[in-house]
């Protein structure tokens, strides 16, 4: 990556390293975020200020010892489970990469994935959501990242598959819905990875969500509850 | 962080039998407690240390490494995409401390001025960190000791005492605009004298 060549790239690049160091006011924070949706290269400076700031972190190192896992495991896996997961403030990190993914437009969607691109009908159709006002991704982390997406439009959601395996004969895919009170929801089925499912009622109101699931589940059946939860992301705020 | 020898850029690869760090991760989301455990022991001392520089308060510290373990168990917010874990996971530790700071306003610090300084560049690794840590540690405190003095100032005041940049301009009287570009040039040089180190970070 190159240096600052313009006095644009040096404003930027000044926003992007103190928002590495959670400095900047938030004015100056949402004026940097609209930028990255649309700046590969303040992206790629971010990311280098996010590793340095790390590093600095690395000398707070000290004789302090952290509470032992005993002692914060019960405010953390018995009180919150996997499967309540609990709509959250995204942190500000957090919400850069989303900002880049919702706000990018006109096809030229940055979504990076480690295992290669996404196929051009899954780009087009996350792209097309980004456009639309009333349109929410929803980006699903499974083991390797990012996996798939839930679009979320009009009281009906399409799981597009990213990075999913095709499923062998006896395996099938199944997309839920996890309300805010109550068991998960399930809401289709599919074994075609190649491209987005038709929208599907969703079984509640977006409002009254708290995530989107993907599970492995026997073909040919309708589920009741989740068997084997591959990937999960929040529904948006 | 500090108690973990590669942690770095990169997901560190571990020797048979150990769970790397993409491994735990994918376990964590389909509600494995063992792997959310073993990432906690494996960078929870780097962000509670992070947390205790900024907060100088332990019981702070331990709800902020509190936060950022729940946030991975809630379902992260992680993916590769963000870069390795242990960066994800310091980024996260320093973005809540610097909330609880500003949230406890009437506890914080009103200025660090040089001697805490200098205390926080001499503070070493503790003797249980493993020697990348510490080669780490000590590369960055070089890194940092060969910036000039106002850069080195807005840095830390920033990183450390969890100032905006707009405070840095009050409390030093300095134009913002000045505190806006020292701070850039410090980070593009410590950018510049880090790089050299994660293109060195072990794989095991």
């Amino acid at each position: 990556m190159t240096g600052p060549t313009t006095p644009h790239d040096e404003m930027w690049d000044e926003l992007a390293a103190g928002y590495a160091l959670d400095a900047i006011e938030p004015e100056d924070e949402a004026r940097l975020l609209e930028h990255l949706a649309g700046c590969a290269h303040c992206r790629a400076t971010l990311d280098d200020f996010t590793l340095v700031a790390s590093q600095l972190g690395s000398l707070a190192n000290g004789e302090e010892e952290p509470p032992p896992w005993q002692q914060i495991a019960p405010r953390i896996t018995r009180v919150t489970p996997i499967t309540s997961i609990r709509r959250r403030r995204q942190p500000r990190i957090l919400a850069a990469a989303a900002a880049v993914v919702l706000l990018a437009a006109g096809g030229v969607l940055a979504w990076h994935y480690t295992h290669g691109a996404t196929s051009p009908p899954a780009q087009a159709a996350i792209a097309a959501c980004s456009q639309h006002p009333g349109c929410s991704v929803v980006r699903l982390h499974g083991s390797s990242g990012v996996v798939a997406a839930v679009i979320v439009q009009d009281g009906r959601a399409s799981l597009v598959p990213l990075h999913l395996a095709s499923p062998s004969a006896a395996r099938a895919y199944a997309l839920w819905q996890l309300p805010r009170d109550g068991s998960p929801i399930f809401l289709d089925t599919f074994r075609d990875t190649g491209r987005a499912t038709p929208p599907s009622p969703l079984a509640v109101p977006v409002a009254d969500t708290t995530a989107f699931a993907v599970s492995v589940e026997p073909a040919g059946t309708r589920p009741e509850r989740p068997s084997t939860v591959i990937a999960v992301g929040p529904a948006p705020a | 962080m500090g108690e973990h020898p590669g942690s770095g850029p990169g997901d560190v690869v571990h020797a048979a039998g150990v769970r790397d760090d993409a491994e735990l991760v994918a376990g964590i989301a389909v509600g494995d407690e063992a792997a959310l455990e073993a990432l906690y022991q494996r960078y929870g001392g780097g962000c509670y240390r992070l947390a205790r520089r900024i907060l100088d308060d332990p019981q702070l510290a331990e709800d902020v490494v509190q936060q950022v373990f729940l946030a991975l168990w809630q379902g992260g917010g992680y993916d590769r995409s963000r870069g390795a874990v242990s960066t994800w996971l310091m980024s996260i530790a320093h973005h809540k401390a610097v909330d609880a700071l500003r949230r406890e306003a009437g506890r914080r610090k009103r200025l660090i001025d040089d001697q805490q300084l200098v205390e926080i560049e001499a503070v070493g690794p503790g003797p249980a960190d493993q020697a990348w840590a510490q080669l780490r540690a000590e590369r960055t405190r070089l890194a940092l000791r060969s910036l000039p003095a106002e850069q080195r100032e807005v840095l830390l005041l920033a990183y450390y005492g969890g100032y905006t940049q707009r405070e840095i301009a009050d409390m030093t009287g300095l134009p913002l605009g000045t505190v806006k570009s020292r701070t850039l040039q410090a980070m593009q040089r410590l950018r510049a004298r880090l790089r050299a180190d994660v293109d060195e970070e072990p794989t095991q």
